[in-house]
């Protein structure tokens, strides 16, 4: 084989690959036995038909064209690999001369990876805030599990206070006239908690069991129904039931009864650690996020628009996905909000963009400073996606074949470059901005509940 | 009988292409056509000796559409075999 390699744009090489004859005829032969497999010829049983039948009922071309469909594909890739071009698109392919008995001449013209220059990305500097926990944020999440263990209790004589569950029913009106939602029989509602009607809940503390209230409200202006926003409406309301909220106390019997854990202490540590590992992982982040700006400023790279595009695509894929769990379809989306499919994938062009350039470069320092994966590596974080599918090896086979093996090994790559990156960089400790620590609470909360929710489904 | 009148067409089947091996073509004849008719014919159309012919012929088959019955016509079929050496090209898409 025979490969000369020509760069005709930016971006853009075209490869003339010339196959040895042997070679051409091998797939001609080959050709021919498939497509006697698949042609009817009348006179013949399938597979029988002899070359110069096909030739005289289905004509040279189609035989020779048959041959270049298993030869240029392979010939090309085996190119590709030889000369060290990686293509990002398919590539166009002109076929200049196929002769039986001579070697099969062909261009192929194809996008490849853009040039990168790449700055300076070893030392870089990057901030790095300190870890800290403080006896609040721990408090907070021990208060949040108060709140979620507390028990309701049935009160026959008891007023009702701010966080207790009552059972109303009401009737309400405006200007005289009923409304839509104006009544309801035994609506459950939490004292003081916003609801559906603001303030309605708040009017009705110290409210006991059998007792009724007129309430007047007035509706907030960005009330839910617009017809009704910012009219005053008249509550009779009729309480039917109390239940007392009662929080346990803080202890070792709380401990027990709210995780795994059986003093307090122990459940304060794992809070502890937890949290820690919320706000390491998201300073980690942080510091990976300011290495990859850094490195992208640098590097002078021009993404060809067809990767930005591929890459777009992708995002309103996913982001297509990401509708479908929430019960919408892109469709429905576009409808609600206005626009085109095509127009919220060019919203995700900036991003797709930037994600782009951050692998480019980051491909191209794993590339200078030999950065590779080993196989064992691949093939575990391979094993890890397709645990839990209906069939792990056929999956692996698959992916195998069609690139999703190469994607990973790639993205593995690419960690690992960052993770170089980071080793070399200088880190400055510095103190945390105060808004992110409130995030990080949240974070840990939910991290907190979904534990809870599968203690609770395993109970059961 | 004239000789474009004798040989309709050639037989191109996998039979008839394994009996080329060998040196024999497969044609289908005029019904009424003799061995030496369809000798003379090919001879004078191909310019090759032919050494053998050997005939037979083929009885329609009863076939229906529908409600109506039909027939597909008789054929007379001819083997020939020509001399060592000599080819036909005209069989082999020539």
């Amino acid at each position: 084989m025979n490969v000369k390699v020509e760069h005709v744009e930016k971006n853009k090489v075209c490869l003339e690959v010339e196959v040895d004859s042997d070679k051409v005829n091998a797939a001609i032969n080959t050709a021919v036995r498939s497509l006697s497999q698949r042609v009817k010829v009348p006179g013949f049983r399938r597979g029988r038909v002899p070359r110069n039948i096909l030739e005289l009922t289905l004509g040279k071309e189609a035989i020779l064209d048959e041959a270049l469909q298993t030869l240029v594909p392979e010939a090309y890739s085996q190119a590709l690999v030889e000369q060290g071009v990686e293509p990002i698109d398919k590539p166009q392919v002109e076929v200049v001369k196929i002769e039986e008995n001579a070697p099969l001449v062909f261009k192929a013209t194809v996008e490849v990876k853009p040039e990168v220059t790449l700055g300076e990305y070893k030392g870089l500097k990057v901030t790095k805030e300190k870890v800290t926990i403080t006896e609040e944020e721990v408090e907070t999440i021990l208060k949040n599990l108060q709140e979620r263990a507390a028990t309701f209790v049935v009160a026959e004589d008891e007023p009702a206070a701010v966080g207790d569950l009552i059972m109303v029913d009401y009737t309400a009106t405006i200007d005289g006239q009923e409304f839509e939602g104006s009544k309801a029989e035994n609506m459950p509602m939490v004292v003081g908690a916003p609801g559906y009607y603001p303030g309605l809940s708040q009017s009705l503390e110290g409210i006991k069991k059998g007792e009724t209230k007129e309430v007047k409200i007035t509706l907030p202006a960005d009330f839910r129904v617009t017809e009704l926003a910012g009219k005053e409406a008249v509550f009779n309301v009729e309480v039917k039931e109390v239940h007392k909220k009662r929080l346990a106390a803080i202890d070792d019997e709380f401990a027990k009864d709210v995780s795994e854990f059986n003093t307090l202490e122990e459940l304060k540590t794992n809070i502890e650690s937890r949290l820690l590992e919320a706000k390491k992982q998201q300073v980690q982040e942080k510091m990976e996020e300011q290495l990859l700006n850094q490195i992208v400023e640098q590097a002078k790279v021009e993404v060809p628009e067809i990767m930005i595009k591929r890459r777009a695509h992708t995002m309103l894929h996913n982001f297509a996905h990401e509708l479908e769990h929430r019960g919408l379809t892109l469709q429905t989306y576009c409808e609600l909000k206005e626009t085109t499919q095509d127009k919220v994938e060019q919203e995700f062009f900036p991003l797709a963009t930037k994600s782009v350039k951050q692998e480019l470069v980051l491909d191209a320092i794993a590339k200078k400073e030999n950065i590779t994966v080993e196989p064992e590596k691949v093939e575990a974080a391979l094993d890890e996606l397709a645990t839990g599918l209906k069939d792990p090896d056929q999956a692996k086979q698959r992916w195998s074949e069609d690139g999703t093996r190469e994607v990973i090994e790639n993205s593995l790559i690419r960690e690992e470059a960052l993770a170089f990156l980071l080793q070399e960089a200088i880190v400055t400790e510095v103190e945390p901005s105060d808004s992110e620590a409130e995030e990080i609470n949240e974070a840990a909360n939910t991290e907190e509940s979904k534990a809870e929710a599968t203690e609770a489904d395993s109970d059961n | 009988m004239e000789a474009r009148e004798v040989l309709k067409r050639p037989v191109i089947t996998e039979r008839a292409t394994a009996l080329m091996e060998e040196g024999k073509y497969t044609f289908e004849v005029h019904p009424a056509a003799t061995k030496v008719d369809i000798k003379n014919a090919v001879e004078e159309i191909f310019k090759v000796k032919v050494d053998r012919v050997v005939t037979l012929k083929v009885r329609g088959k009863q076939k229906r559409v529908g409600r109506s019955t039909g027939r597909t016509s008789d054929r007379k079929k001819a083997i020939v075999s020509i001399a060592k050496g000599q080819r036909i090209p005209f069989f082999e898409g020539a």
